[in-house]
This record gives structure tokens, C-alpha cells and sequence, in this order.
């Protein structure tokens, strides 16, 4: 590679050392002090600990929710978008875009509005006569999933409408030409065209849903505790800033294991797709 | 309608029958009336510049496109209601359009998995498909590993390997180069025997279309201008269009003196009067015509009859001699002759006069619409 090209990259380097790596060697020493010495005790403590580690599976597990919602319904999002004439695109794009121009704060008070137990979603199901008494939306794990999934959702689908319209239409037509239903040919050609799409857009979603710090709190009430709050609530409230490091280096390491194994599926995806 | 069983297939080279279709895309016309007979196991070829609507007619073939009239019978049996993935028609593109992340065995199988055709069956038809365009040893490879012409007979496998009593072939050479496109042409028409599939070649590349055709269909502007063997279509076209789409022609411009079944008389702007063939489209004594000669149906005189002119430059071309001549009423026309041994052009600016080989070399044209 020409030396050139690595002094261009020089100043984001330089950035990044300053304001990323040297916090992040901080961040590792205080989470290993421990009194007047330096131990792993903080370490040990986390993981061996059946409150903390539940904490983190379930935050692993509500990314790994969100990104499967965000692919169901991404995926035919982006499948529309690729297909449709020149004139609708501008439209769809906007209508895709739309919950990331909103701000944080007000769309998660909307999704309060909604899934309250006087919400829209409620007094619909009640005045229907679906139900009874009001279900319980707010303050569950699937409420914070789907208000998660609503702004996540572009971070799914842009990757998804890239990787579709690199496809050529004509494998469609020769699918079909070879006898083959949509059905066989969506699963045996489009989807694993497409998969380079479905590992960036999932890269993405996962990591902005695990670490989405206000939507969690206020769509999960108090009750669902997700790694960012417990690691807000160690250092602020409790003021044990070394635990507090400590869990977020465990976070670290937990995010980086899963970013690894979306990559290396990626990897493979890449050697299929490359026409 | 039943479901129709994969294995219920018509058998392979079907008659194709295109039966008055038309199409329209919109307000405007693609496709005029278009009726054409394809016998079991004819190679016809759908030839016309861009635009001329042969392959919205290959579309509508392969069941992408639904008519907006007429029927198309595969076998002497209507396919209209069939969508693509029922007809029996094997499609290869201009693209190849092989499935990138499949090795060509894969590609070659997909259709028959398609058809649930047995495990032991697959691959034995598999291997028989590569045999026959000769890619045994890349059976394994992915299709970006090939070069063109190796990915133009897996395509060809691929679409041959499901047996289809129709195949298509959307413009296969065009992305190939000069010299390989003759070889997979005559490697094409090989195969095309070996399996006696009827097939339909969609090309704008005359040349093309007269090496590999049984017959041509040549198509302007949505409608069928002839229906011919490639030599009647070279040797008598039924239109100026054709005329000038297929092979080389001087357009020189006359007036009908006389024509009757045996042939007719044309008076050139010069004076000079030539016999030409009857005319095809129905003209009288007195239209305006266009009459085209091929630069091989030309030869030269002694001065004081035919076309007298001026010859502007000579090209050897080989075999052949081609001058460049230019009439005394000015129009640029081009006389090719065989070359002997050590001929050598004649000199710019020497006077010529020039006849026609034979009157049945001579076409007889309503002259092209100003536009």
C-alpha cells in the first residue's frame, strides 16, 4: 500500500488515540484498581455474579431481537424499494429515513403514548373487544424491542436496498425460465445474494440496539435493567467507578465477540456473492 | 387448470407457432400483428436494429411479458396462461445471468431441482450436459472463474439441461470479442443440432443471423418486414430495409419505366435506364423507386453505357477490391470484385461506367419516408 494513503488517514488516527484509545487505557486501569492494589477482582465479581451476567444476556439477547425484527420487516422494505419506478423511490427513501430525523427523546415519549395502558394500541384492542383489560406493553421487553426496531430500521434497510440492487434481474427471469417457483428462487438465489446486506445492516442494528441508553431506560421503565443503565447506575449512583469500568469493558468484550462472528459471516458471504 | 407436473413436459423440438401477436407498451406500438411458424428443431433468428421489438417478442415467448393480442403455441398447444416458470422454454441471455454464488455444476442442476427430478438422475444429466459443451474439467469452478465464451456454454448447459422444447437466445455473442464469437457461433450451432432443440436467436448482428439461421424473421419498427432463408433474404429482400439492413447497398434513386411478374425497368437520374427484378411492394409505372444494387452485383464496362462516374479510392481488401465511385449525378456508390494476384486499385480521378451483373441483381424499392 503507498505510503500516502496512511498519512491521509493520519489525522483520524490521531483523533482516535487522543479521544478513543487513551480514554479506553483509562478505562481498563480504573477497573482494576481495587482498594490500594490492583487486582481482577471486579472482574470476578461480574462474572460470577448470576444479577449481572443475567443483565448481559438479556441485553445480548434484546440485539439480537431487534435485529431479527429489523430484517423482517427491512427486508421486504428494501425488496419494494429496488423494484419500484424511478418516481416512487424519493418517496420510500423519505418514508425510510423519517425515524432517524426525528429526535430520540420525542419518538421515545410517543412510543410511551402508544403502548401506555391508555394507549392507541389499547383502547383499539379494548373498544375491538379483543381483550378485557389493558395488556401490558410499556415496560416489557418486547415494547423496548419494537421502539428500538422503529428507528433501527434504516440501519437495516439502507445496506439491504445496496446489496439487492447490486442483483441482477436477470437471475430473476433465468430462475424462472429454469422452472423455478418465486418461492425457490427467493431462498435459493436472492437471499443468498443478498446475505452481505443482511450482516452489514445486522452489524449495525445489534450494536445501536444494545447500547441505545435512553430508549431502553424510558421505554423499559425501571423494572429492565440493560447493560448501559446498570453501568450509568454503578457509576453515578453508587459511585463505584472500578466496577463500573469493569462491566463496561465485559460489555466491550461480549459486543466485540458478536461484531467477530458477524464478520466472519460476512466473510463467507462475500466469497459467494462477488459476481 | 390442473397444476401441470414437472415431468409433464412437451417433448423436445416443439413447433413454435407466434400467432398474430401484438404488444403494446403504454400508447405506443412494440409489436404489429407478428405471425410466424417455427417448425420442431428450426434455428430462426429475430433480426432488427434496437427497438424493433424482437426481444419484447422473445419476452412474451419465455412468458415475461403478456401480450396484449394474438397467441403463442408451443407444440400446437396455447401457452398463454402458462407464466414463465411453467412454459418449457430455456432462456440464455446476453449476460448469461449464471447464478454468481453456484459452482456451474450447481447452475447446471438448478432447474432440475426445480423439477424435483431424482438425486442420481440430476447428476447423471449433469454430467452429460457438460460433456456436451465440453467443460468436464470446470465443474466446480464459479462462474466469475470463467472466461466469456466458458460462461456462455454453461448458460447454454444450464438452459438445455431441463430439456425445453423451446430455447431462446437473447443477443448470446454481443459480449463476446471478434474472434471467439465465430467459435462459440459454430459451437452454438453444434450444440442446437446435437440436442435439436427449436430454438430463437434474437440478434441485430445480420452476419450472425445468416451463418446460423434456418430462416430469418427480420423485424423494424414492431412489424415483420420478411419471413426467409438467409440466401432469399440476402439475394431477393423484400423491402429497402431490408436491403440495406442486411449485407451492404448502393441506393440509387429512379423512376419505374415498366414492371410486370418477370422483372421491371428503372430509369436512374443520370438517364441511364437498368433492368431490375419485379418489384415486391405495389408500384406503377412513374413512382418514385429506390433501386439497390450490392457492390458485388456491379461491374465495370467500356465507357459509353451504364452508370458513368469517377472513381474517388481503391481498397484492396484482400480477396476482394473495393473502389469508391462517384456517379455524375453525384451519388457515392462501392463496386467490389474478386482480386487476382498483383491487382491493383485504379488510380483516383480515372472515369468508369459501371452495369449491374444481371437484372435479378437489381432490387426495386418504394423509396424510405422523409424524415
Amino acid at each position: 500500500m503507498p505510503a500516502y494513503e496512511l498519512r491521509l488517514a493520519a489525522p483520524l488516527a490521531g483523533f482516535f488515540a487522543l479521544f478513543f484509545l487513551a480514554p479506553l487505557a483509562i478505562l481498563f486501569y480504573v477497573s482494576l484498581q481495587n482498594g490500594a492494589g490492583l487486582d481482577l477482582s471486579h472482574y470476578a465479581r461480574f462474572l460470577f455474579d448470576p444479577f449481572s451476567l443475567g443483565v448481559l444476556g438479556r441485553t445480548l439477547l434484546l440485539g439480537a431481537e431487534v435485529t431479527a425484527l429489523c430484517l423482517l420487516l427491512g427486508f421486504p422494505l428494501a425488496w419494494v424499494y429496488v423494484r419500484s419506478p424511478g418516481w416512487l423511490r424519493p418517496v420510500l427513501m423519505l418514508a425510510v429515513l423519517l425515524p432517524l430525523l426525528t429526535s430520540v427523546v420525542v419518538r421515545t415519549f410517543a412510543w410511551i403514548v402508544i403502548l401506555g395502558r391508555q394507549g392507541i394500541v389499547n383502547s383499539a384492542l379494548l373498544s375491538l373487544g379483543f381483550t378485557d383489560t389493558p395488556l401490558r406493553l410499556l415496560y416489557t421487553e418486547g415494547g423496548v424491542a419494537v421502539a428500538l426496531a422503529q428507528v433501527q430500521i434504516p440501519l437495516m434497510v439502507l445496506p439491504l436496498i445496496t446489496a439487492l440492487s447490486r442483483i441482477d434481474t436477470n437471475l430473476d427471469d433465468a430462475s424462472l425460465a429454469l422452472g423455478a417457483g418465486a418461492w425457490r428462487g427467493f431462498w435459493r438465489i436472492t437471499l443468498p445474494l443478498s446475505l452481505p446486506g443482511i450482516v452489514a445492516g445486522g452489524l449495525l442494528t445489534y450494536a445501536a440496539a444494545i447500547t441505545a441508553f435512553i430508549t431502553q431506560s424510558l421505554v423499559g421503565g425501571g423494572q429492565m435493567l440493560f447493560m448501559p443503565m446498570y453501568i450509568y447506575q454503578q457509576a453515578t449512583a453508587l459511585q463505584n467507578w472500578p466496577f463500573a469500568a469493569a462491566i463496561s469493558i465485559v460489555f466491550l468484550a461480549a459486543v466485540l465477540a458478536v461484531v467477530s462472528v458477524f464478520n466472519a459471516l460476512g466473510r463467507l458471504s462475500r466469497t459467494h456473492a462477488d459476481a | 387448470m390442473p397444476d401441470d407436473t414437472p415431468t409433464d413436459r412437451a417433448a423436445p423440438s416443439a413447433s413454435l407457432t407466434i400467432e398474430r401477436v401484438a404488444h403494446r407498451y403504454g400508447g405506443s406500438v412494440a409489436l404489429e400483428q407478428i405471425s410466424v411458424d417455427v417448425a420442431g428443431g428450426e434455428l430462426l433468428s429475430l433480426l432488427g436494429p434496437s427497438g424493433c421489438g424482437k426481444t419484447t417478442l422473445l419476452r412474451i415467448i419465455g412468458g415475461f411479458i403478456r401480450q396484449s393480442a394474438g397467441r403463442i403455441l408451443v407444440g400446437g398447444q396455447p401457452v398463454d396462461h402458462l407464466p414463465a416458470n411453467k412454459r418449457t422454454v430455456g432462456i440464455v441471455f446476453q449476460n448469461y445471468a449464471l447464478f454468481p454464488h453456484m459452482t456451474v455444476a450447481r447452475n447446471i442442476a438448478y432447474g432440475l431441482e426445480a423439477r424435483r427430478t431424482p438425486h442420481a438422475q440430476i447428476t447423471a444429466r449433469v454430467a452429460e450436459m457438460l460433456a456436451m459443451v465440453r467443460l468436464e474439467h470446470l465443474r466446480d469452478r464459479l462462474p466469475r472463474e470463467l472466461s466469456g465464451g466458458q460462461q456462455q456454454r454453461v448458460a447454454l448447459a444450464r438452459a438445455l439441461a431441463v430439456r425445453p422444447s423451446i430455447l431462446l437466445l437473447d443477443e448470446p455473442f454481443a459480449a463476446l470479442d471478434k474472434n471467439l464469437r465465430l467459435d462459440m457461433q459454430i459451437e452454438v450451432k453444434r450444440i442446437q443440432r446435437l440436442s435439436g432443440t427449436t430454438t430463437i436467436l434474437v440478434t441485430h448482428d445480420q452476419e450472425e443471423a445468416l451463418s446460423l439461421s434456418d430462416r430469418i424473421a427480420v423485424l423494424n419498427q414492431g412489424r415483420l418486414e420478411q419471413l426467409a432463408t438467409p440466401t432469399e433474404i440476402y439475394d431477393r429482400p423484400a423491402s429497402l430495409f431490408v436491403n440495406r439492413f442486411v449485407g451492404t447497398a448502393n441506393m440509387l434513386p429512379g423512376v419505374l419505366v415498366s414492371a410486370d411478374a418477370g422483372g421491371s425497368v428503372v430509369a436512374l437520374d443520370d438517364g441511364t435506364r437498368i433492368a431490375a427484378r419485379a418489384p415486391t411492394e405495389k408500384l406503377i409505372p412513374g413512382d418514385p423507386v429506390a433501386v439497390c444494387i450490392r457492390p458485388e452485383h456491379l461491374r465495370m464496362v467500356p465507357s459509353g453505357e451504364g452508370i458513368r462516374g469517377t472513381v474517388e479510392m481503391g481498397l484492396p481488401l484482400g480477396a476482394t477490391i473495393v473502389h469508391e465511385i462517384r456517379t455524375l449525378s453525384g451519388h457515392a456508390i462501392k463496386i467490389a470484385e474478386p482480386r487476382q494476384t498483383g491487382m491493383e486499385p485504379r488510380l483516383a480521378g480515372s472515369a468508369i461506367a459501371l452495369l449491374p451483373t444481371q437484372p435479378g441483381a437489381v432490387g426495386v424499392f418504394r423509396p424510405a419516408a422523409p424524415s
